[in-house]
């Protein structure tokens, strides 16, 4: 009896376990409600910023001066751009990222996003009401009149600058004209901490030409355009299969905005309209020299004096044939440290251009580099920690690489005999490990050449703009004014989309013209593209704009 | 152990049951084997739908990208506008190109770079520059692919779509458009006249996504084009088993286990309409563990069934052998333990055996004793004696029967005799009989019962054959022919006395009864001599027993009987008194038999024997009450002193005895089985008949003598006693 009791209740508990067993495979209870709603810190919309208290509850957190900043670690959400050629390692595994995070106890969750997306997804951020707490994008850069003056999501920083700061202040105050004045907005606050990399220049290209050859075909260096016409025909039959004119469309660097300046237009790397030396806003496109600039291009291009791929050819394959070196004439921005080593280096000298020549003028002015969202829980922290990223040692080591990794072609030392700091890198490296020029640099002209020991390439470059400037042919006033007009946000949209279609119709009408050559008819067809766009609106509105500002 | 070996090779129950076990383990075992190897092919056919699966995933994606390039690589061939041209003749339309590539680099999901290159002319377009062919070859060095052959393979005029296997490409020129990552590159001609290429980068990052998978699945990927692994990701994905992979594609695409790096694989494979092929290993070992573990689940159900159809079979087993056992013992009691079913049989024949045997010997017994109680006219009436016939299977019911008496000497042969008459009786139709032995005298007697006598006739006539056959000096005696069921004795008797007289007769022949005596008047016996009889025995005085028998016996001589009449005679008085005494007729069988009277040649043997039946009976009946014997006695002795005086009336002796009327009457009765009136009436009547037949008194006189006044009433009561008036008896008697 004994025995089929226990038979029974072991069949029971067996059917039992069996039937558990092949019943439940049920994925588990799924408690995977992500853990979205932990990090919303940004989410919630602080219509005043705390821009004069930054936060109560950070007080006893915070500290004013010394490091670290913050006793107990908070996190700050930074969304910065980077160059689209920059490939950059995962910024949590940088040593100088991880050096700053050490020092000033702040963790950063960076959102790293090239130059073509930025448009995209600043949009984005700012539609969807998810705000970073800081971003930083020198070379993209952020509307201010329309984020800050008019929508308020970036707080104005005159003040919070002045107060936590000193590193900046301290360079800024050191000039003799305040570089950060370019950042001022139409409201007259400043809604960005500065970016500037002091290279003491003053224009963006120059030109060059292959002294080897010239050497060679015993040739004069060319005094003016039609000599150096001459030259590159010399050139061409001498060297046929190399280049005579290297350029681009509307590459950027060596493209036709490089060109333009010989024929006296001072074109400027994003618009087509320019000061001329009158202090009046001109429209390049319908100049008359545009015309004759083209015609030169068409006779070089029809008797092939010009690359082929002018039309086609991007910036990269440029440089690449820049690279090799058999190249007679070209624009650039300098010689060295541009991997031109092996190439046009070698063979290529300085190319003065005569007096009908006007460059568009660089003026040494802060960018906006750093921005403060409205969200910002911790802003004195992060003025602080922006400060911090400017420290020379500090700044150095996220700009170029770790001290003393020159073995690895990157990063700085201190010189030996002065004192200043020298850069070690040679710009080869493909994948850096340090954030670039993309990182908060400030560094006024002064300042800069107090601590640093400019590289051989600035110097060149240094060198260039003096002597250009010497001769002349740079323009009186500076196409950045026109950037700096106070312009109000709606003016800014309207200009936005007038620029657009200014662009495409230029530089559709380029090719054909390079290509075919001018006609009259071609020329008016062209003329008469720009009449539906009311340019005469648009130059005036830039004209009141800059008759406001004294720029003498 | 050896015991339950020994068991299983005898024909035991355990052995039954260790078939039947074992049947049913063998049941389980094949469901279970089945069960499993279901499972196993359904895990099985799961694994492979799996790695089916995965490959077509796999398969469906990158076979959409390639038809994507496929269709761009047409769409290029059909666009006129802005392919096949010199660049120096035509640059517009480079810038066109340069767009249009843009647009497909824009959707694109795979490719990261797409360069046209028209052969005729010297450059390569991507959708934001051309480039020069040389500067192309000299920038975009392949790992894998030496510049010569990349260069020959780009400009070939060959249909033929060209993939060169994921490697990775230096270059600074290209290093700006496929920046420090692998990549897998395709390249077509472009139909009709492949005057142009076109070359799509794919980078790893595609494959990664593509060829995605869990650890634990523990897969390896592959693409094959053109005999080498195109990518592949995995475990297994290292240049050595790549071989070997490419062989077992070459050989067949069919899904099947192959061994991969020392390991067994399961090998899906399937070629696409690109002509790629598509192959996922995954080690066998996945499914192993898969079965492995699940199977337990299979292997416990299993137990599950069988471990309580173990108990109850046990439980139920162990019953069986202990009943088998049980009824072993009571079979072959006293003998070893025994689960033996044939033991079970045979002793069942056995007892079966016995049972028919025994049957046998009741049926002959109740044969037998049916003869002996027939011969013995032991059975009251006829129906008894039908029913007893019937239970010993023998038919009497209006039948003619006879008793026959056989005997002689050849002792050898006696029971083959017997058997054989035995048998004759047996076969005969409408005849049935027996034949018993009697010990004493040594001869057989049988009884035979038929439906004619002719039957009977037949059948003595064989049987004496026989007799004649097997015995020396065979005698056969036979009765009359007999109806009345209650004549077994005279039956018998009558055999007896033939059978005595066969010195006188010619055995040669049957002797018969009706030959050997006239027929006689029945001897008829006062019945004042039974009824002194009676009463001594009642009285326990066996010297009145024997005083009577004697009178008894005078009396018979008296009347010269023969020996038959004799002993039939004596047969009736015996029956009789038995009978008076209701004792059931076992009891009878002690205190007297027929066959003694056989025994009987004189006078004197008769007396004896008679006695002794007398003081059996006497000697088996306990002593009455002495105070009710007493008063009869003494109503008895006066009657017999005083039966001559008138005036003696019942009433009158009770009131002498000193016992009411109706008490005398009743315990007289009990005792006697007779009224006093009537045994007054006897006494006298007896009287009267001595004095008719001895004097010549006057019948007047005589009624007045023995005690009746009234000669009316005497010759009234004399008539009704013997069924004469005086007169005619007297006349009769003398």
């Amino acid at each position: 009896m004994k025995k089929k009791l226990l038979a029974l209740f072991l069949t029971a508990a067996m059917t039992v376990a069996c039937l558990a067993g092949c019943g439940g495979n049920d994925g588990g209870s799924s408690t995977e409600q992500g853990n979205a709603g932990a990090s919303n810190a940004a989410g919630t919309e602080n219509a005043a910023g705390g821009a004069d208290d930054g936060g109560a509850a950070a007080d006893s957190n915070f500290n004013e001066t010394g490091y670290p900043i913050v006793n107990e670690p908070i996190t700050l959400k930074v969304m910065i751009a980077i160059r689209d050629v920059d490939s950059l390692i995962d910024f949590a595994d940088m040593p100088g990222v991880q050096r700053l995070e050490e020092e000033t106890g702040i963790h950063v969750e960076w959102e790293v996003i090239k130059g073509s997306d930025w448009d995209t997804k600043v949009n984005l951020a700012f539609a969807s009401n998810e705000y970073p707490d800081v971003i930083i994008a020198p070379n993209s850069g952020l509307d201010d009149e329309e984020y800050g003056v008019t929508q308020g999501i970036i707080i104005p920083l005159d003040d919070l600058i002045d107060q936590y700061m000193p590193n900046y202040t301290s360079r800024r105050d050191a000039e003799d004209d305040d570089p950060t004045v370019s950042l001022v907005a139409s409201d007259g606050q400043i809604y960005s901490v500065g970016y500037l990399v002091g290279q003491n220049i003053n224009t963006n290209q120059h030109y060059f030409i292959n002294q080897d050859w010239l050497t060679e075909l015993n040739l004069e260096t060319p005094a003016n355009i039609d000599e150096l016409t001459e030259v590159l025909r010399q050139f061409k039959t001498a060297h046929p299969d190399g280049v005579p004119l290297e350029m681009g469309l509307d590459t950027g660097f060596y493209g036709i905005r490089y060109i333009l300046p010989l024929f006296g237009l001072p074109c400027d790397p994003d618009k087509w309209i320019y000061i001329d030396d009158n202090k009046q806003v001109q429209f390049l496109p319908m100049q008359e020299n545009f015309r004759k600039c083209m015609e030169w291009l068409h006779t070089l291009y029809d008797e092939g004096l010009v690359d082929p791929e002018v039309l086609s050819q991007d910036l990269n394959t440029i440089e690449t044939k820049l690279k090799e070196g058999n190249v007679g004439f070209f624009p650039a921005w300098r010689l060295l440290a541009m991997g031109f080593d092996d190439g046009v280096a070698k063979n290529s000298v300085l190319w003065m251009p005569d007096s009908s020549a006007s460059l568009y003028r660089y003026l040494e002015l802060a960018k906006p580099g750093a921005f403060v969202t409205c969200t910002n829980e911790n802003v004195p922290a992060t003025m602080r920690w922006l400060d911090a990223m400017l420290e020379t040692e500090m700044m150095f080591s996220l700009y170029y690489g770790e001290e003393g990794t020159g073995d690895q072609h990157t990063g700085w030392e201190y010189n030996a005999e002065n004192g200043k700091i020298d850069s070690t890198n040679d710009g080869s490296v493909e994948v850096k490990n340090y954030i670039d020029c993309n990182t908060m640099f400030f560094g006024p002209g002064k300042y800069l050449s107090e601590v640093f020991n400019m590289p051989e390439q600035r110097l060149e470059k240094t060198d260039y703009s003096l002597k250009y400037d010497a001769a002349g042919v740079i323009q009186k006033y500076s196409d950045d004014y026109l950037d700096m007009v106070p312009l109000t946000s709606e003016q800014l949209q309207t200009i936005t989309l007038k620029e657009t279609d200014i662009q495409n119709a230029v530089i559709e009408s380029l090719t054909p013209f390079i290509t075919d050559g001018v006609t009259d008819e071609s020329w008016n067809a062209f003329v008469s593209k720009f009449d539906g766009m009311d340019i005469e609106g648009y130059v005036k509105m830039y004209q009141d704009a800059l008759d406001t500002m004294t720029l003498d | 152990m050896g015991k339950w070996i020994k068991e299983l090779k005898r024909p035991s129950v355990f052995y039954y049951i260790f078939t039947f076990s074992a049947l049913v383990i063998l049941i389980i075992a094949v469901m279970g084997i089945y069960l499993y190897q279901f499972y196993y092919r359904t895990i099985y056919a799961d694994f492979r739908s799996a790695n089916s699966e995965h490959l077509q995933t796999m398969e469906n994606r990158h076979e959409n990208d390639m038809q994507i390039m496929s269709d761009i690589v047409y769409q290029m061939g059909i666009a006129d506008e802005v392919t096949a041209f010199f660049l120096e003749k035509d640059p517009q339309k480079a810038i066109r190109l340069e767009d249009q590539l843009h647009q497909y680099m824009s959707v694109s999901q795979s490719f990261m770079l797409l360069l046209y290159s028209y052969h005729l002319d010297s450059y390569l377009y991507s959708d934001t520059t051309s480039v020069r062919r040389d500067s192309f070859f000299a920038n975009c060095v392949l790992e894998k692919v030496d510049p010569e052959t990349f260069r020959t393979d780009f400009e070939t005029q060959d249909k033929q779509l060209r993939i060169y296997p994921e490697q990775s490409v230096s270059g600074r020129w290209i290093r700006r458009y496929v920046p420090g990552v692998r990549v897998v590159l395709y390249m077509q001609a472009i139909a009709p006249e492949f005057e142009e290429t076109m070359l799509f980068f794919v980078p790893d990052s595609y494959y990664d996504e593509l060829m995605e998978g869990e650890a634990a699945e523990r897969r390896t990927d592959y693409i094959v084009y053109g005999g080498q692994v195109i990518v592949s990701r995995g475990e297994q994905a290292a240049p050595e088993t790549e071989e070997a992979v490419v062989s077992l594609l070459a050989d067949s695409l069919e899904q099947r286990c192959v061994e991969i790096g020392g390991e067994s694989c399961l090998l899906t494979a399937e070629k696409g309409e690109s002509g790629l092929i598509y192959c996922t290993l995954q080690p066998l070992d996945i499914f192993h563990d898969k079965i492995f573990t699940e199977q337990w689940g299979i292997i416990a159900l299993l137990l599950l069934c069988a471990f309580p159809a173990g108990l109850v079979i046990t439980a139920l087993s162990r019953r069986l052998t202990d009943r088998v056992r049980r009824i072993n013992g009571i079979l072959n009691a006293g003998e070893e333990v025994s689960y033996n079913l044939g033991d079970i049989e045979s002793g069942i024949q056995t007892l079966l055996a016995s049972n028919e045997q025994k049957e046998l010997e009741s049926r002959q017994l109740k044969k037998t004793r049916f003869v002996r109680n027939f011969v013995r006219n032991d059975f009251e009436d006829a129906e008894s004696a039908e029913k007893a016939a019937s239970d010993a299977q023998i038919g009497v019911k209006g039948r003619v029967y006879l008793v026959t008496l056989l005997g002689g000497r050849g002792d050898s042969n006696e029971d083959q005799a017997h058997a054989q008459m035995l048998n004759i009786i047996a076969q005969s139709a409408h005849l049935d009989g027996y034949g018993v032995r009697l010990v004493v005298t040594g001869q057989s007697l049988f009884l035979l019962f038929a439906d004619r006598r002719e039957l009977l006739e037949e059948v003595l006539g064989r049987i004496f054959t026989v007799g004649r056959e097997c015995y020396e000096n065979f005698v056969m005696a036979a009765s009359n022919y007999h109806t009345l069921l209650t004549e077994g004795s005279a039956a018998y008797l009558e055999a007896d006395t033939a059978f005595d007289n066969r010195f006188l007769q010619d055995n040669n022949k049957i002797i018969r009864f009706s030959e050997v005596s006239a027929a006689e008047p029945a001897a008829v016996l006062s019945e004042a001599h039974l009824q002194n009889l009676r009463y001594a025995l009642k009285n326990r005085d066996k010297e009145a027993v024997r005083r009577s028998i004697e009178e008894i016996c005078m009396k018979m001589t008296k009347e010269s009987p023969s020996l038959f009449t004799f002993r039939m005679l004596y047969n009736d008085i015996i029956h009789v008194l038995i009978a008076e005494w209701k004792g059931d007729s076992a009891e009878v069988t002690g205190l007297y038999n027929v066959f003694a009277l056989s025994q009987c040649l004189t006078v004197q043997d008769f007396n004896d024997l008679l006695y002794e039946a007398c003081s059996s009976i006497i000697d088996s009946r306990p002593q009455e009450r002495l105070e009710e014997t007493d008063v009869v006695r003494r109503a008895m002795r006066y009657m017999q002193e005083h039966f001559s005086d008138p005036n003696l009336t019942i009433s009158a002796l009770a009131e002498e005895l000193g016992v009411s009327s109706v008490t005398l009457a009743v315990i007289f009765r009990n005792e006697l089985g007779v009224r006093p009136s009537d045994y007054l009436a006897n006494l006298r009547m007896e009287q009267a008949r001595e004095l008719l037949v001895n004097t010549d008194m006057l019948i007047r006189e005589i009624g007045r003598m023995v005690g009746y006044e009234d000669d009316h009433v005497f010759t009234r009561r004399f008539k009704k006693y013997t069924g004469k008036t005086p007169g005619q008896y007297r006349e009769e008697k003398s």
